[in-house]
């Protein structure tokens, strides 16, 4: 049984007349292409990409206590890929399997890319990053956040991100942190 | 009988509907990003242009595939809104063809605004969405304006769509701020 199916059967997940909620929290279920759209406007505004990315990180940390039950309920590992996995935003994976030394995701079928491939050279998904940064906080009680070091609107096979703190991120890819955190 | 629920496809990583992308956002992130970026017209306006344009796409490949009518083609949106966690939505055609007033009981993005401390009607994100929506439903350029909001202690949160002129001649306040040239 897939996340969605379990969330469910469960009533983790509810459809309502004229709401949902996952975990208790209000969602609702939105076409991509405008979201799109606005990537690709936005891709090299690095102000703007900033904001959208905390603010997708800041909203899923405010759901820490309800999202903190789950993720103790699972291996926290397969756990942050599966809830990325649920949102719509491409499918997560580990470079290899995640340790202190090793926090690399990578991201196929994006949707994101499968739009804009080729229309832009900066990286898009500042919106599944911030997910990505917030839900591994929760799941591993640090402070996380996520940087995009390779993205496949520019020609790569699939997106690549690097999870840490952010003193270690800024250490080592300043000019990335200076665009996207 | 048209049922949205079996429209809806889900694997892993994606979401579709009726085979376009979809995906499922958190209203807090949504709310905030609204309250983030609320000082800034042209941002604002950035959004809204953006998500018009993905939504005019949308609504055409949909339309497309499923050679509608306009007005059944409205209501499948009526009805994709309720499902897909946008409220209680109703309209009414005003002049037929291209202008209409839209209708939302309990939309849960404008409570989570309201709960905010947010006054006024200001969410270029849901304007552009119902923009985008009416543009492609009817095949000509529509913009919208919302004029109640139950975050300004309404009791529903109303959109007047039409084309601009409509809008400007009704609205000219709101129009000149949303639309005007000095943007």
């Amino acid at each position: 049984m897939n996340l969605l199916d379990a969330l469910l059967m469960s009533r983790k997940m509810k459809f309502e007349d004229g709401s949902i909620t996952l975990y208790g929290e209000s969602v609702a279920i939105l076409p991509l292409e405008g979201f799109i759209m606005y990537a690709s406007k936005i891709a090299s505004d690095k102000s703007t990409t900033k904001i959208l990315y905390s603010t997708m990180r800041n909203s899923m940390l405010e759901q820490r206590n309800k999202l903190n039950a789950e993720s103790k309920d699972n291996d926290p590992s397969g756990w942050i890929c599966d809830s990325i996995n649920l949102y719509g935003f491409g499918k997560m994976r580990y470079e290899k399997p995640l340790s202190s030394q090793n926090r690399t995701m990578i991201l196929e079928c994006s949707p994101f890319v499968k739009i804009l491939k080729g229309k832009s050279s900066a990286p898009v998904d500042h919106i599944v990053r911030g997910a990505l940064a917030g839900i591994a906080s929760i799941a591993t009680g640090q402070e996380l956040h996520a940087l995009e070091t390779d993205c496949a609107v520019s020609g790569r096979e699939n997106c690549r991100f690097i999870l840490d703190s952010k003193e270690k991120l800024v250490n080592e890819f300043r000019e990335l942190c200076e665009m996207q955190i | 009988m048209f049922s949205v629920s079996k429209q809806v496809a889900i694997e892993e990583g994606a979401i579709t509907l009726n085979k376009q992308p979809v995906a499922i956002f958190p209203i807090s992130f949504l709310g905030d990003y609204i309250i983030n970026i609320k000082g800034d017209l042209n941002e604002g306006r950035r959004l809204y242009e953006s998500v018009k344009k993905g939504m005019i796409e949308f609504s055409v490949s949909l339309g497309e595939e499923y050679q509608l009518t306009s007005r059944i083609f409205l209501d499948r949106w009526i009805k994709y809104c309720g499902f897909a966690g946008w409220g209680t939505v109703s309209y009414k055609i005003v002049e037929e063809g291209n202008c209409g007033i839209l209708s939302i009981a309990e939309l849960p993005l404008h409570k989570y605004l309201r709960d905010k401390g947010v006054k006024v009607p200001s969410d270029p994100l849901f304007e552009g969405f119902i923009a985008g929506s009416a543009s492609g439903t009817f095949k000509t350029d529509i913009d919208v304006i919302e004029t109640e909001c139950i975050c300004s202690g309404r009791d529903i949160c109303v959109y007047y769509w039409g084309p601009k002129e409509y809008l400007k001649e009704k609205f000219p306040d709101r129009y000149e701020k949303l639309f005007g040239e000095t943007q």
